[in-house]
């Protein structure tokens, strides 16, 4: 069976943009826009206010300069008055100081000032300063000699006041004109700190739509893509709900099938034991055979020297034997000729009678005694018959005894080689004996071993049950919750497709 | 050795036995074996029993004729008493009689088997002949003169008259150029 969620995870999203990574770039393009805007701000910022500070430092500062200048030359007018009033050289020392300040103010005014009419004036305005001064020394001489005041008030009238209306003149239209440069200056700060609003506004609106877009678009992405894998999320948990039911099942029938197994096990220890038993008696058995062989190699030999021993004896018996057979054989020699004595002496009795009766009377007591001898000699025959008869019956029986006794023999070699081989197969017993003994006990330390592994496989077997028992409640559990995950992602599905 | 014991006691028990008169109401017999069967020869016509006695061949016309062989110094012809009986002659004979004629003549025999003592002669007819050797028992039964019972076996008692005139009633010998 497929995992369910299998081809849900190797399938990658919409081009390959996650969802972190799409609000990321929304925001960065956000943040970016947002900074955007306040770096151009900042700049704005900076050209308004250095603008500004332009216009505060520069035309202001000579704006004041101006009327330090005008106070200046105020001061030197009402010290020229005093002089020429009391005639007191302090004054002279005021009017003096006051022109150094003159100077010094129309010097930086000069350092201040950048227009080139503003520098005309500026020459101007100390040409006309030092026309000025000619005149308050002359009027300062005439002071000093002693003149009539009325032509001091006169030469006053006629010479310094023209030159200081001409100065004041001057010195106001300098400061009217630095005062249009200051507007001008202002004005234009003020445009360009318009401009910079304007700017301003606009980056905003530019950004507002921008964000408004990324937002809409990162919506509308992220409302398909969510959609898409809460939909695949809606069949994979069905389908892991389909799983969870066969995991269930199967897991049924692996815990019965492990109680059957835990069954089985068991018996195969009982039987594990009892092979572990049986071996153990094995073992002993292959001792005491082992023991068993080594008496019967001894015993085997021991025969082995009776056999020996039995062959001589049956050599020495069939030796007997054939002397036993010669001395019947000297013996039926002699019977021979006992029995050829008989037979001679048989017709001798006989043709003896016949010649007693051919004497007639005086033969019948010879014919007696020929016919006791005949009776002697048919006995003789008779016995020598029976003893004939008994050295065969003696001869065959040493034959066959000579004849039985060398099959004996040969019996007995064939014996005896049967030993040496009994002997070879019962040392082979004893090492194959001994063999079986190493074995039998190997096949013990096997057996119990294998019971020893077999508890174990049945401990592992009965954990491996309880897991399958654990198993079963957990599918029970991982259906219920693939039941859960379907609803929950129904829901979600319904949170981000409101048709759905 | 139980056997032993036995016999050298009936030898000693026969010495020590008194002498017992023969036996005088029955004839003595021979008793033969001719051709494998047994016969009886009365020893009244027994002039002598002889065994390995050196015969002659000599050629002559009779068939039953085997030679001659010397007798206490006198000649006389040995006829084969198993051809006369009609039996064949295979192997070379031992033993002889020499039975009184007109002139003593020597049968051969294959056996000697010791002397009889028979009672009386019984005068029976002999079986009629139903063996394979019927040709010789019937010509046997020719030359013989009924049965006598001598111990378990019955015997045919050979008739010595009808031998010699069996052998004699033919010529006395054929020339040697004719036998040659």
């Amino acid at each position: 069976m497929d995992h369910p969620l299998s081809h849900s995870t190797s399938q990658p999203l919409d081009r390959g943009w996650t969802f972190g990574r799409k609000v990321g770039s929304g925001f960065a393009v956000t943040v970016g826009l947002t900074i955007v805007i306040g770096l151009l701000s900042i700049n704005a910022l900076r050209g308004v206010v250095s603008s500004k500070d332009h216009v505060i430092n520069v035309n202001a500062q000579i704006l004041i300069e101006s009327e330090q200048l005008n106070a200046a030359i105020e001061r030197k007018s009402s010290a020229l008055r005093g002089f020429l009033f009391a005639r007191d050289e302090a004054f002279a020392d005021d009017v003096r100081a006051a022109r150094a300040e003159v100077a010094a103010a129309i010097a930086r005014l000069r350092a201040a000032v950048v227009t080139d009419e503003g520098h005309r004036d500026l020459d101007q305005i100390e040409r006309v300063e030092a026309e000025h001064q000619r005149v308050v020394e002359h009027i300062f001489a005439m002071r000093r000699a002693g003149d009539d005041t009325g032509a001091i008030l006169r030469a006053y009238q006629a010479q310094l006041a023209p030159k200081r209306d001409d100065l004041d003149g001057l010195v106001k239209a300098f400061v009217a004109f630095e005062r249009r440069v200051l507007q001008a200056a202002s004005q234009t700060a003020s445009d360009a700190a318009t401009r910079s609003i304007r700017a301003l506004v606009l980056m905003t609106l530019v950004a507002l739509t921008l964000s408004i877009g990324i937002a809409f678009f990162i919506t509308r992405a992220l409302t398909r893509q969510v959609g898409a894998s809460v939909g695949r999320m809606q069949s994979s948990s069905a389908e892991l709900q389909a799983a969870a039911t066969q995991q269930a099942t199967g897991a049924k029938e692996q815990a019965t099938a492990m109680s059957e197994i835990t069954t089985t096990i068991t018996e195969l220890l009982a039987t594990s034991r009892q092979i572990s038993e049986s071996a153990q008696r094995v073992t002993q058995v292959a001792q005491q055979a082992t023991t068993s062989a080594r008496s019967g190699d001894t015993t085997v030999d021991r025969g082995n020297d009776a056999i020996v021993g039995t062959r001589k004896q049956i050599d020495l018996v069939v030796g007997h034997m054939l002397d036993l057979g010669k001395k019947s054989q000297q013996i039926g020699g002699v019977l021979d000729i006992v029995s050829e004595l008989a037979e001679q002496t048989n017709i001798l009795s006989i043709n003896a009678s016949i010649e007693a009766v051919g004497a007639g009377e005086a033969g019948k007591r010879f014919a007696v005694v020929a016919e006791e001898i005949r009776k002697l000699a048919d006995r003789v025959a008779g016995s020598t018959k029976e003893i004939r008869e008994l050295i065969d019956d003696v001869r065959g029986a040493v034959n066959t005894t000579v004849m039985t006794t060398e099959t004996g023999s040969k019996a007995v070699d064939s014996v005896g080689k049967q030993f040496a081989d009994v002997a070879a197969s019962f040392k082979q017993i004893a090492a194959l004996v001994s063999t079986t003994q190493d074995a039998a006990r190997e096949i013990e330390l096997s057996t119990k071993q294998q019971a020893t592994a077999v508890e174990q496989v049945n401990i592992a077997i009965s954990n491996v049950s309880r897991s399958t028992r654990e198993t079963e409640s957990s599918s029970a559990q991982t259906l219920q919750t693939a039941s859960q995950l379907a609803t929950l992602s129904r829901d979600l599905l319904r949170l981000v497709r409101a048709e759905a | 050795m139980k056997v032993a014991d036995r016999m050298r006691a009936e030898f000693d028990r026969a010495f020590a036995s008194p002498a017992v008169p023969p036996v005088r109401d029955g004839a003595r017999l021979l008793g033969i074996r001719v051709g494998g069967d047994p016969f009886a020869l009365p020893l009244a016509d027994v002039l002598g029993l002889h065994v390995d006695r050196k015969i002659v061949p000599v050629p002559s016309s009779v068939p039953t004729l085997l030679g001659i062989a010397s007798f206490r110094g006198a000649l006389a012809p040995v006829h084969d008493l198993r051809l006369i009986l009609g039996y064949p002659a295979r192997t070379p004979t031992r033993w002889l009689v020499l039975v009184a004629g007109a002139t003593p003549i020597g049968l051969a025999f294959d056996a000697f088997e010791g002397q009889l003592a028979a009672p009386s002669a019984t005068q029976e007819p002999p079986p009629p002949a139903a063996s394979p050797t019927a040709s010789a028992t019937a010509r046997a039964s020719a030359l013989t003169r009924g049965l006598v019972q001598a111990g378990d076996v019955i015997r045919p008692l050979i008739d010595v008259a009808a031998v010699l005139s069996a052998v004699g009633g033919r010529p006395a010998g054929p020339p040697r150029n004719k036998e040659r």
